[in-house]
């Protein structure tokens, strides 16, 4: 297993009037290939249970364990983890501060305390995975790009560490619904072609719907549901409860049924639910 | 990082204290700051640990968070201490080489340690006891009465309160930017000062500009709902005194006679 975490609780302010339960007895694990898609709504603990991951934030109780190394361990050092671990942020471009593209993508490996040439080559890499055209942008301040921009170099400034684990909170809040899909598709390309694994935290049921082969469902700070989306999504009533929804398509499905057709409502990708309307009007 | 700053910060309890009128904080503050300065040996210190002491017990904030904003400036009261111990002349007590300590010096850099200790968790009791809206309101109140800035008290206290308002905007931020920087390998622990020094450029500069970028915003937002200044302005909160207010007036006065009566204390501690 890639990540195992074990009873995890993290209570903010504890002893004062601030004092917040932001997460409860979490546990779950990780494949080293998995692509994990995080729902939840506001304020229920998904960006609080991925800043444990690289030790950002310090569990009030409980146990991770990432690929075999237990991150609480004081004498584990910072270097280690972020090595194992890259955290995209929201709206990471924010974090952007050097002169060039180039140098920007190069804190992260040179952090790491890697030679030249290597560094040279990962930070190529990198701005290539992420759709950019190197010898173009390389030169170019960071900050007189587009916002879509800014945030692909944010993306590769992390990813040039070379993190078997990439984990991203919404990384697609703000774009355009073209820049969505490139960016998820990115993302999808990073799993399969590179065999990263994969968390992404997100609001839309239908990324998470469309892309990952796992989801995990948060409502107070507690780790409700943990499966493949068939899964997840057959209960449309229970993910109400918590302020959820299901995918659109799926709404679909299940308005038409209420209408009184006979349709299984069971897909929840576009394409499935596509084909299934198609098979019941089709003709 | 984020916790370490208390100023600005308000620690909401239902004590007495809270619920005194902002002008009457502010102004036993001023006092007490002034006090600090008449009191001319560690009597007067004491006096005054005994009577914020006090204040502390009574307001029912945890004395941890009262403590909490000495962190940042320990750096401030050693150099303070240091120079004051090296650089004051007098009748030498030890001489390390080129370095003679002095009687004086002990005396002075004792008295300076205990100023700045005392004059920093006081103000930030104020703070913590005083919610923002309340503590500009305050001192607008109090900057109308002084004749040549009544004018520009709106002006003022608008400048501070959107400063004090940024406070945890912008700490909150650096906390967000210290994440980012710390998840791609970024060191702010370094032993080596050159190097801690450059270490803090990657989070200065998005701190920059994301500040610019509020500012902006801010401006913006307040010129689109037509806001051009105090004249003519009415306010939501009105301030009035209490009787709990006479009431702190007359113990605060009773606190700095104290403080004031300790100069004659003849015998010495140290
Ligand atoms: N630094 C902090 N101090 C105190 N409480 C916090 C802090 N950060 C978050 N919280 C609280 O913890 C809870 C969980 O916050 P978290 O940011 O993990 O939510 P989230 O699921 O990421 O929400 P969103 O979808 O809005 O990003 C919230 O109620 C929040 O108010
Ligand atoms: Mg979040």
């Amino acid at each position: 297993m890639s990540i195992e975490v074990k009873n995890l609780s993290h209570i903010y302010s504890k002893g004062t009037v601030f004092e917040h339960i932001a997460l409860e007895d979490v546990s779950f694990e990780v494949g080293p290939h998995d692509f994990i898609g995080i729902i939840g709504h506001t304020g229920s603990g998904k960006s609080t249970l991925i800043q444990h991951i690289n030790r950002l934030l310090v569990p009030t109780s409980g146990t991770i364990v990432v690929n075999n190394i237990n991150i609480n361990e004081p004498n584990v050092p910072m270097k280690e983890i972020v090595k194992r671990v890259g955290i995209v942020f929201q709206y990471p471009e924010y974090q952007l501060f050097e002169e060039t593209v180039y140098k920007d993508v190069s804190f992260g490996p040179k952090n790491l305390g890697y030679d030249e040439e290597k560094v040279d080559f990962l930070v190529k890499q990198s701005i290539e995975i992420m759709g950019l055209d190197y010898e173009e942008i390389k030169d170019k301040s960071p900050f007189e790009l587009s916002g879509g921009q800014k945030r692909r170099v944010a993306i590769a400034g992390v990813i040039a560490m070379k993190p078997p684990i990439l984990i991203l909170d919404e990384p697609t809040s703000g774009l355009d619904p073209m820049g969505r899909r490139e960016m998820l598709d990115m993302i999808k390309n990073m799993n399969k072609q590179l065999g990263m694994c994969i968390i992404l935290v997100t609001h839309s049921m239908d990324d998470v719907a469309e892309y990952a082969d796992k989801i995990m469902v948060f409502s107070s700070g507690r780790l409700m549901k943990y499966g493949p989306p068939a899964e997840v999504f057959a209960d449309s009533k229970f993910l109400a409860d918590i302020s959820l929804d299901v995918p659109q398509s799926k709404a679909v499905l299940e308005r038409l049924k209420e209408e009184g057709y006979e349709i299984d409502t069971s897909a929840y990708t576009t394409k499935e639910a596509a084909k299934e309307i198609i098979r019941v009007f089709g003709k | 990082m984020k916790n370490d700053v208390v100023v600005g910060q308000y620690y909401p309890t239902n004590s007495v204290i809270h619920r005194l009128d902002p002008r009457t904080k502010i102004m036993s503050t001023l006092l007490y700051i002034v006090f600090l300065f008449v009191a001319k040996n560690i009597w007067g210190y004491i006096a005054a640990l005994f009577f914020l002491s006090l204040a502390v017990i009574v307001s029912k904030v945890p004395v941890g968070y009262v403590l909490r904003g000495l962190k940042g400036v320990v750096f401030i009261v050693c150099m303070t201490l240091v120079f004051n111990l090296i650089w004051t002349p007098g009748e030498a007590l030890l001489t390390l080489g080129p370095i003679i300590i002095t009687r004086q010096g002990v005396m002075a850099s004792i008295n300076m340690a205990f100023r700045l200790l005392l004059l920093i968790t006081g103000t930030s009791m104020m703070s913590l006891c005083t919610a923002t809206i309340a503590l500009t309101d305050g001192i607008e109140a109090l900057i109308k009465k002084v004749p040549f800035l009544g004018k520009v008290s709106h002006e003022i206290s608008m400048m501070m309160s959107i400063a004090l308002r940024f406070i945890p905007s912008l700490t909150e931020e650096l906390d967000r930017i210290m994440k980012a920087q710390k998840s791609r390998g970024a060191d702010f622990e370094s032993k080596n000062l050159v190097k801690r020094i450059k270490s803090y450029v990657p989070l200065l500069v998005p701190l920059f500009v994301s500040a610019f970028q509020r500012a902006n915003d801010l401006a913006m937002a307040m010129e689109a709902r037509c806001y051009k200044g105090g004249e003519g302005r009415t306010r939501l909160r009105i301030l009035k005194y209490q009787k709990i207010d006479f009431a702190a007036y007359i113990i605060v006065a009773l606190a700095m006679g104290c403080i004031f009566a300790t100069r004659y204390i003849p015998f010495k501690l140290i």
